[in-house]
């Protein structure tokens, strides 16, 4: 059961806070998650102006080193991912978004996301699905176990202990090597099989998953199987194109428009032959924005199922190391060749084209900076024995091409050089890698400069320093790969990651060590948090049979270690306790974590006037989180009811006393309740009630001002969907309703900031109701594709003079 | 008021009709060689079985010479391996999610491999029927003649006919003359019942899954010497 988080209320009061400076206005919505299922992460855009070129969620469980990524996908105002939960901790998980528009990044919390993230409790399952592959048998008919077939015999046959009647009530899902087979599959009775017209030889991976209404997992088959290498008897091409189109017309503050996306994917295989290709086209592309629409092609010969050459071309994007090179997106080629023994990658292409700035003709002769051109190259040869051992090299080169425009700042560029190792042994049970990198930039790559102007400007001494700068700047000006100029910092900035991860004795332990030099700079991975340095420790332990999960972490690093006395110590530590039964008992997880920063400035003393510019930190950051899960049955209807309790506290030991108005001290205490329904007929209805007391800021004791803000929030969620099946054309129509009802009551203090130190004029009290319902369809044939509508609105009662409206409408088509 | 009871009533009679309209597959076709069809009438349409095919009730089946094909139910992964030049017809009755299955054997020969039953499986041949409820055994029946079952695995097995009922199991002969005689159990000769010899179709995998979740698989080869 996915329920509306809490947290969302949270989150909506820190937009609201937030919202005057934000670039963005992102109203956001979290559901709740249970391990196994994928929480579903949505955040709606509700009046940028930007073209959004790349749109991600940052996630890890409490406690990781590493965030991980997933590229969230935009429908209309929308943009959402499914964040996987199924080899996560029990516990919580902390993420942030991240918006990559012409030129910049944007994040939400804006404020250093990955030490501010938004939290999400991961509940136990009362069935405990991911534990036991779900409660449903699954029969695997064909392949066998490890079976090897040819690659003409080659068929999935799975069937469910369901009546055929009861299939309409059950959605399915097939991965074969990480790829999504789900549109492939035939359904007939209770008989699901997947048979297509080519696979390639060699080791399959397949993971089978069955859902119920409530889009839970209630079943699923992880099996291996191998196709011979013989080549097919099968001459036929095996293609699957899929077509999708998407509308949305909104009326957002008062402003309507009308945005169309449109495309194709397309795969498929010839005997050794794989392709891919993908076409998007959206009405946002233009020409002083960076790239929206997409053009991409991928081909893939395989050699044996180890070996094979590849080629890409158009917009794509390929994986080195998350220091380096990761999801970022390439308008080029690249080639490659990957075996048991030797890869070697190859791309080259353009990573921002050329947007042409303005020049004012008026007397103020101002400029708007243009976006140069930016052409990137990365090279990575890897040694490999198998899967036990990787050795590899990398180099990444970025240049902005200072002719593509004439109205720019200045050119940048960036080099990387490193190396990377992996090992692999005793059956993964001890894994280590490491990466070591080193950068290069030029900060204002036009004009020249000779080396000794470069060494008096940056005041290398005589030395082995100087001459290891010399030798960098003779290697470049050899090279070429930066332009030698007075931008140029002739030493470089390093960044590294070591990881060790140990699975013995019924645990998994993982010991993290990075450090990332402020200046550390990769055309490859935009996203990289910088100016970090430290260690973290993570300790999972299976107990009673693995019921009982304890999960334990401590991390300790300090981060804006370039800002001198404002370098901040961070000490995080906490557990989460989880119970997972294996009867039809309640989940009950329990975590606790708490966050202390602390900075040169704090220790100091030193008075928070407005002589410091840095900023201080000393903050005690406390998170409390109970949640428990029941699945039960009332007569035919079967039930999931959730409660969780949430206290967060946040005390801020700088700004007191005279200084209490600047106070981002808080604390939040959130509840909530929620049950899930699903009767013998497919009709589902959710409600949840969620009660919110926030306390934000502080009270200067010495003037005896109360300087809080105090926001009570209720909110009530109710939805309902239904299925009706074989309708028209032999398709399943899917209506769906949701109502969501806020109450929010603000009494906060009205401040005067002329004097010295600010003072309390009044109080004034702020009393709304915010309302938001949306209605819609799916229409889904096998034959004719899926075509969704879906109308939201939102009433602000006196806050605005104005109602939003959003119709979406979609369609997508396999063949 | 009218409007929405109509249009419930519509989506309803909609519901069931799709409902009731609905045939099923019982088992797949999960090995065939050589040439094996497949066939819902007796004077209906031949199609040659491939890895894949699904079966629904009433399936006749035709396995010529050195021609072979194995077949799994959907139920309970039940497998029925057909040998060269057979005849049998597969039908199933669902009740619930299992399906009670009857393989009407006409001539030719067969080796099933049943799980434990919940619906009950019968092999029916023109002398006898075996109810079988988890064992492993071959049948075979001879062209206007007699038939026999050998039991391997498991057991007992009951068959029966008109004239009485007999009990075989592991390591006995169950043999049966004609519908007018009782079925007689003796001592399984050594080399008499069929083998796998000319295909190779002879390794088995069972499936196991405790209750954490762990599977393991057990590996074995049949080892049947054939009297042919």
């Amino acid at each position: 059961m996915r329920t509306v988080l809490s947290f969302s209320i949270l989150l909506l009061f820190c937009s609201l806070l937030f919202s005057s400076s934000s670039y963005f206005n992102l109203d956001h919505q979290v559901h709740q998650a249970i391990i196994g299922e994928p929480l579903k992460l949505e955040i709606s855009n509700l009046n940028n102006t930007q073209a959004i070129y790349d749109a991600r969620v940052f996630y890890r469980t409490s406690g990781m080193a590493d965030y991980k990524s997933i590229e969230m996908r935009q429908k209309g105002f929308l943009f959402s991912a499914n964040v996987p939960t199924n080899k996560m901790d029990p516990g919580e998980v902390e993420y942030y978004f991240a918006f990559q528009t012409a030129g910049s990044i944007n994040y939400y919390p804006e404020e250093s996301p990955e030490l501010n993230p938004f939290h999400v409790s991961l509940l136990a399952s009362g069935s405990s699905a991911q534990q036991q592959g779900g409660g449903m048998d699954i029969i695997l008919l064909s392949p066998e176990l490890d079976e090897i077939i040819s690659p003409d015999d080659f068929m999935i046959a799975i069937s469910i202990p369901v009546t055929p009647e009861e299939m309409n009530n059950y959605r399915f899902s097939l991965f074969l090597g990480g790829v999504d087979q789900s549109d492939l599959l035939e359904l007939d009775g209770n008989l699901i099989m997947f048979s297509p017209k080519m696979i390639r030889g060699g080791l399959h991976n397949a993971e089978f998953k069955v859902f119920d209404q409530n889009d839970q997992v209630v079943g699923e088959k992880s099996f291996s199987f191998q196709i011979s290498a013989a080549p097919s008897t099968n001459k036929g091409l095996n293609a699957r194109t899929s077509l999708f189109m998407d509308n949305r017309y909104h009326s957002i503050s008062e402003n309507s428009e009308n945005l169309f996306r449109g495309g194709l994917s397309h795969t498929s295989s010839y005997q050794k032959l794989d392709f891919q290709a993908l076409i998007l086209v959206s009405s946002e592309e233009s020409y002083d924005r960076q790239p929206v629409n997409q053009y991409g092609g991928q081909m893939r010969y395989n050699f044996t199922p180890t070996m094979n050459l590849y080629l890409k071309g158009g917009d794509f994007s390929t994986n080195y190391d998350q220091l380096v090179f990761w999801e970022k997106r390439v308008r080029g080629i690249g080639i490659g060749y990957s075996s048991k023994f030797f890869d070697l990658d190859f791309t080259y292409g353009q990573t921002k084209k050329g947007v042409e700035g303005k020049a004012a003709v008026d007397s103020t002769q101002s400029q708007t900076n243009g976006t140069y051109k930016q052409s990137f190259m990365a090279i990575q040869p890897t040694f490999k024995y198998d899967k036990y051992f990787s050795w590899g090299f990398n180099l990444v080169n970025g240049k902005d091409d200072v002719n593509s425009i004439q109205y720019g700042g200045n050119a940048k560029e960036a080099l990387v050089l490193g190396t990377t190792i992996g090992l692999n042994l005793h059956k993964n049970r001890i894994q280590f890698s490491g990466s070591v990198q080193a950068s290069m930039k030029n900060e204002d790559a036009v004009g020249e400069v000779d080396f000794d102007s470069l060494a008096e400007d940056y005041d290398i001494e005589e030395g082995s320093e100087k001459d290891a700068a010399e030798a960098l700047f003779n290697f470049l000006d050899d090279t070429g790969f930066l332009t030698l100029s007075q931008g140029l910092s002739p030493l470089p900035s390093v960044a590294m990651k070591f990881q060790t991860q140990l699975k013995y004795l019924n645990q998994v332990f993982q010991f993290t060590y990075k450090n990332i030099d402020a200046e550390y700079t990769t055309p490859g991975n935009p996203y990289l948090l910088k100016d970090i340095r430290g260690f973290y420790i993570k300790d999972k332990i299976r107990l009673i049979s693995n019921q009982l999960f304890l999960n334990l972490y401590f991390n300790s690093y300090e981060d804006r270690i370039s800002q001198g006395d404002g370098k901040t110590n961070n000490a995080q530590y906490g557990a989460t306790i989880s119970y997972y039964p294996f009867n039809n008992l309640p989940g009950v997880s329990i975590t606790y974590g708490k966050h202390n920063r602390e900075n040169g400035l704090a220790e100091d003393g030193l008075m928070p006037d407005t002589t410091i510019f840095q900023r201080i930190e000393d903050t005690e950051t406390q998170r409390i989180n109970f949640s428990t899960s029941y699945k039960f049955v009332t007569g035919s209807v079967k039930n999931n009811a959730t409660i969780s309790y949430s206290n967060y506290t946040r005390d801020d030991n700088i700004y007191k006393d005279l200084f209490a108005y600047k106070s981002t001290q808080s604390e939040f205490n959130i509840f909530t309740i929620g049950i899930r329904n699903q009767f013998s007929f497919p009709l589902i209805s959710k409600i949840s009630f969620s009660t919110n007391s926030i306390l934000y800021g502080k009270m200067d004791e010495t003037r005896n001002l109360d300087f809080r803000t105090d926001t009570d929030i209720n909110k009530i969620n109710l939805g309902l969907s239904y299925k009706l099946y074989k309708i028209y054309l032999n398709g399943d129509l899917m209506p769906f309703v949701n109502f969501n009802h806020q109450t929010i009551k603000t009494t906060r203090p009205v401040v005067n900031y002329q004097p010295t130190y600010p003072e309390i004029v009044t109080t004034t009290k702020l009393d709304y109701t915010r309302l938001n319902y949306s209605f819609g369809f799916n229409f889904q044939t096998a034959q004719y594709g899926v075509f969704t509508f879906r109308f939201d609105y939102y009433d602000y009662s006196d806050v605005y003079d104005w109602n939003d409206s959003i119709l979406s409408t979609g369609y997508e088509l396999n063949f | 008021m009218k409007i929405k009871t109509l249009f419930i009533t519509i989506v309803l009679t909609l519901l069931i009709f799709s409902l009731s309209y609905a045939k099923d597959p019982i088992a797949v076709i999960v090995k065939a060689r050589g040439n094996v069809t497949i066939q819902y009438e007796k004077d209906g349409k031949r199609t040659k079985v491939k890895r894949g095919t699904k079966l629904y009730t009433g399936a006749i089946l035709i396995s010529k010479e050195k021609s072979y094909a194995a077949m799994l139910f959907v139920d309970d992964r039940s497998m029925v391996r057909v040998r060269p030049n057979s005849i049998l017809t597969v039908n199933g009755k669902r009740e619930k999610t299992n399906i009670a299955k009857n393989i009407s054997l006409e001539v030719g020969t067969i080796f099933a491999q049943i799980t434990k039953q919940k619906s009950g499986f019968q092999v029916t041949t023109p002398t006898s029927v075996a109810s079988v409820k988890g064992t492993s055994f071959w049948t075979k029946q001879i062209f206007k003649a007699g038939t026999y079952f050998y039991g391997i695995e498991g057991g007992p097995t009951e068959v029966s006919n008109d004239e009485g009922s007999a009990l075989f199991k592991e390591g006995e002969t169950c043999y049966v003359e004609s519908k007018d005689h009782k079925p007689i159990v003796r001592k399984t000769k050594p080399g008499e019942a069929p083998g796998f010899e000319d295909d190779s179709i002879d390794e088995f995998k069972i499936e196991f899954e405790n209750e954490q979740g762990d599977v393991k698989t057990l590996k074995f080869k049949t080892k049947v010497k054939s009297n042919e």
